[in-house]
């Protein structure tokens, strides 16, 4: 007969047993609990991917053995997440992953590394977070694995990559300096260039041809700026206008080195005070006046989305944005956007450079398999099939004038000449790489902004920047 | 005994660690963290500085919003009282803010917000120009007051409902029959008999007030120029994106220091008072 006392204590067993066990399976969490796996796209694009694949090159080497990826929610992890199981069959590898929004993704991912564990084998990355990985020796160099030939594929083909998306995940690990050369640390799967996007229909109703340069570009939003078109009320030019890094990367990025600017001064303190970068972010201020009242606050998607309401102009910021403008049920500008190099600075033209690459984990404990999977998912093939879930701008030059690329962009005007043009002379990373990469970036953005919105004078506001990012650039350099 | 010392020891022992951090130049993925000392306090929190700002940006937005929520949760709440039918109806709406995620709240207002947006369209309408709601620095930080005011209001009209229903009727009755006139009710009768739940008000949305995150970096993520940049905002950057455990730990003490404060005085107050009424 069950005592009170004994029917206590199994009471209190069995509830603190099922908090443990609520416990620990919060903290284990399910490898594919964001992932799913039932795909909604159908199966057109299932071609024989094996006969595509080198023969003579045996893919079956690492056959049976099991990894990981971890994906930022995009269209490139969405076009891979499809091509999986053709994977598994050709390698007979066994593959998991998981897939995040970006930011829940990143914090995850950096929990994960910094574990140690060999948990991801593969993750999404690119400049910036490579730093971090590699100074904390999270992320594996992937140049030996190219140079071996039992590992690599003769179809893969390298070369076929633009040299600028490459040397964007390279790095020599010294601490704001190096960039473009040592360790290859990442794949590039798609990249992105800054194009100037402009409203066609009504530049060809006021008569006004495409700007070339900066001044030109001033010269047209001052004319145009409050221009009424169609019932609308316009802004004559729209970019990002926060106070975070991304900026010097974008739109402010292609003024800023379109007039010569760099980074760093060869003594290794912040050229943010020279000359050339004093009179870019003043252009830049001038062309901000031409915004909408709230710009201080706007990221990439606000900036996207004031654009292709109808509400702006111009526009400065990724040229690949070409495939929310064209979309239907996105945009109500499909069919009137004309896309245009970026103007030219007294040094030229000149484009920044972001890309989503993949890159390896140094604790894993199936790196080659994991190699077998970035070699593939960069492959010819798939990257070509992966352009029409959205995945561009292709980093393969093969894939970029391949037929299927020519097809997706096919109604969006001159779109592909500008985008290849971008990445073939302008574009490239014009920032030494450190860890304290966003720390000293937020702080040169938090000047420009104080410059264009709070009406500070930009040598001053550009001096007080250079003083504060040198500081952080000792911090890192002393630290490492 | 034993398993309230494990507990103890689960909540305690995270806090001393980061604080310890706090007091060393450690960056997430260094293999090495060197003790600094109040390197990194004075580093922040000096005049001028990030944290310094942030400080007083904090205090800012938490004193208003407590004191705005406050006066309208209360006279909300009066009227609720009101005995008709339709003030029940009210009462269940009056709540469905407090429903939503804060986030999605936040994200709401901020589209509402927007240049071209609906708030600038009922202005329009009424005659008056277009405001900046969020990309002047001044009026972003009343914007980010007003959103947390019409997420979080609907907590103190609750709290303040149960405490007028708990006054004896006998009283306000007896003041009505003497004559009392309304200012003189409310300072000497609802005031004071409502001492607890104001108590309950400032503590509960002083702390979450001063430790706001979502709110603001749904909509204006510290800007624009740094005007609406708190403390939480701070520790976050210097932490997530950063990498920078260290400095991220120097804020968040300051912060949590902050809210044990207010909670230390309000519920001391709140003692005194009840030893003085005992007694």
């Amino acid at each position: 007969m069950f005592s009170r006392n004994r029917g206590r204590r199994w009471g209190r067993l069995v509830a603190v047993s099922l908090a443990i066990t609520m416990v620990a399976a919060a903290c284990g969490g399910d490898d594919s609990d964001a992932g799913g796996g039932d795909s909604a796209n159908s199966g057109d694009n299932s071609a024989s991917a094996g006969d595509d694949m080198a023969e003579g090159f045996n893919w079956r080497q690492f056959e049976g053995e099991q990894i990981t990826i971890g994906f930022s929610a995009h269209a490139m992890s969405d076009a891979l997440i499809e091509f999986i199981p053709e994977f598994e069959e050709l390698t007979g590898i066994d593959v998991e992953y998981e897939q995040a929004p970006e930011q829940d993704f990143r914090v995850r991912l950096n929990t994960q590394l910094e574990a140690g564990s060999g948990e991801i084998d593969i993750f999404m990355t690119g400049p910036s977070t490579n730093w971090e990985y590699s100074a904390a020796g999270w992320i594996e160099d992937l140049q030996p694995y190219i140079d071996d030939p039992a590992m690599t594929s003769d179809e893969w083909d390298f070369d076929d990559f633009y040299s600028a998306a490459v040397d964007v995940n390279r790095w020599t690990g010294e601490e704001f300096a190096g960039v473009g050369s040592g360790p290859l640390y990442a794949i590039p799967m798609n990249e992105e260039g800054y194009a100037l996007h402009y409203r066609a229909d009504v530049l060809a109703d006021a008569g006004i041809s495409v700007p070339q340069t900066f001044d030109e570009l001033i010269a047209a939003a001052e004319q145009l700026d409050g221009y009424e078109f169609e019932g609308n009320t316009l802004d004559a030019f729209v970019a990002r206008g926060h106070e975070f890094w991304p900026i010097l990367i974008t739109g402010y990025g292609a003024v800023l080195f379109g007039y010569g600017a760099t980074d760093i001064n060869p003594d290794g303190t912040s050229a943010a005070n020279s000359a050339e970068a004093v009179a870019a972010t003043e252009t830049w201020a001038q062309l901000m006046q031409y915004t909408p009242n709230d710009i201080g606050t706007y990221g990439w998607e606000q900036a996207q989305s004031h654009f292709a309401a109808g509400n702006a102009i111009f526009l400065l910021d990724a040229d690949h944005m070409s495939a929310f403008f064209e979309d239907p049920e996105k945009s109500q500008v499909v069919g009137k956007v004309g896309y245009a190099l970026p103007p030219e600075g007294p040094a030229g033209r000149a484009s920044g450079i972001w890309l989503w690459s993949l890159g390896m984990n140094a604790n894993s404990d199936a790196k080659a398999a994991a190699w077998y999977f970035i070699q593939w998912a960069s492959s010819k093939d798939i990257m070509e099939r992966t352009v029409p879930f959205g995945n561009i701008n292709p980093t393969r030059a093969t894939v970029a004038t391949s037929d299927t690329m020519n097809d997706y962009v096919a109604d969006w005007g001159d779109y592909n000449e500008i985008w290849t043009e971008i990445l073939d002379k302008y574009a490239s990373w014009r920032w030494n790489p450190s860890t304290s990469f966003s720390e000293a970036g937020n702080r040169w953005a938090l000047a420009v902004q104080e410059i264009y919105l709070g009406d500070r004078d930009a040598q001053e506001a550009l001096e007080e920047a250079a003083a504060d990012i040198t500081e952080i650039m000792e911090r890192a350099r002393s630290r490492s | 005994m034993a398993p309230g010392m494990l507990l103890l020891g689960l909540v305690i022992w995270p806090f001393l660690r980061g604080g310890y951090w706090s007091f060393t130049d450690y960056k997430l993925g260094s293999d090495s963290e060197k003790f600094i000392g109040a390197d990194n306090y004075v580093d922040l929190l000096a005049p001028g500085e990030a944290g310094y700002d942030a400080f007083w940006t904090t205090l800012k937005i938490a004193s208003l919003g407590v004191a705005v929520q406050m006066c309208i949760g209360l006279g909300v709440a009066m009227l609720l009282l009101w005995p008709a039918w339709w003030t029940r109806v009210f009462r269940v709406i009056v709540v469905i803010p407090l429903l939503m995620p804060p986030v999605v709240a936040a994200i709401m207002w901020k589209v509402m917000m927007v240049d071209r947006g609906f708030l600038n369209h009922l202005v329009e309408t009424v005659g008056l120009g277009r405001i900046n709601w969020l990309g002047d620095p001044t009026n972003a930080l009343f914007s980010i007051v007003i959103i947390d005011t019409w997420i979080f209001t609907p907590f103190t009209i609750l709290i303040f409902l149960a405490g007028l229903q708990s006054i004896p009727e006998e009283i306000v009755e007896a003041a009505h029959v003497d004559g009392a006139s309304s200012v003189a009710m409310l300072r000497n009768i609802y005031l004071p008999m409502l001492r607890p739940f104001i108590v309950v008000v400032v503590v509960f949305r002083g702390i979450d007030s001063l430790k706001m995150f979502d709110v603001v970096w749904a909509t204006t993520k510290g800007g624009p120029l740094q005007a609406t940049r708190t403390l939480h905002v701070v520790g976050y950057e210097e932490g997530v994106n950063f990498l920078n455990y260290g400095r991220s730990m120097t804020v968040l003490l300051v912060l949590w220091g902050l809210s044990y404060l207010l909670a230390f005085v309000m519920l001391r107050k709140r003692r005194e008072a009840a030893v003085a009424q005992s007694s």
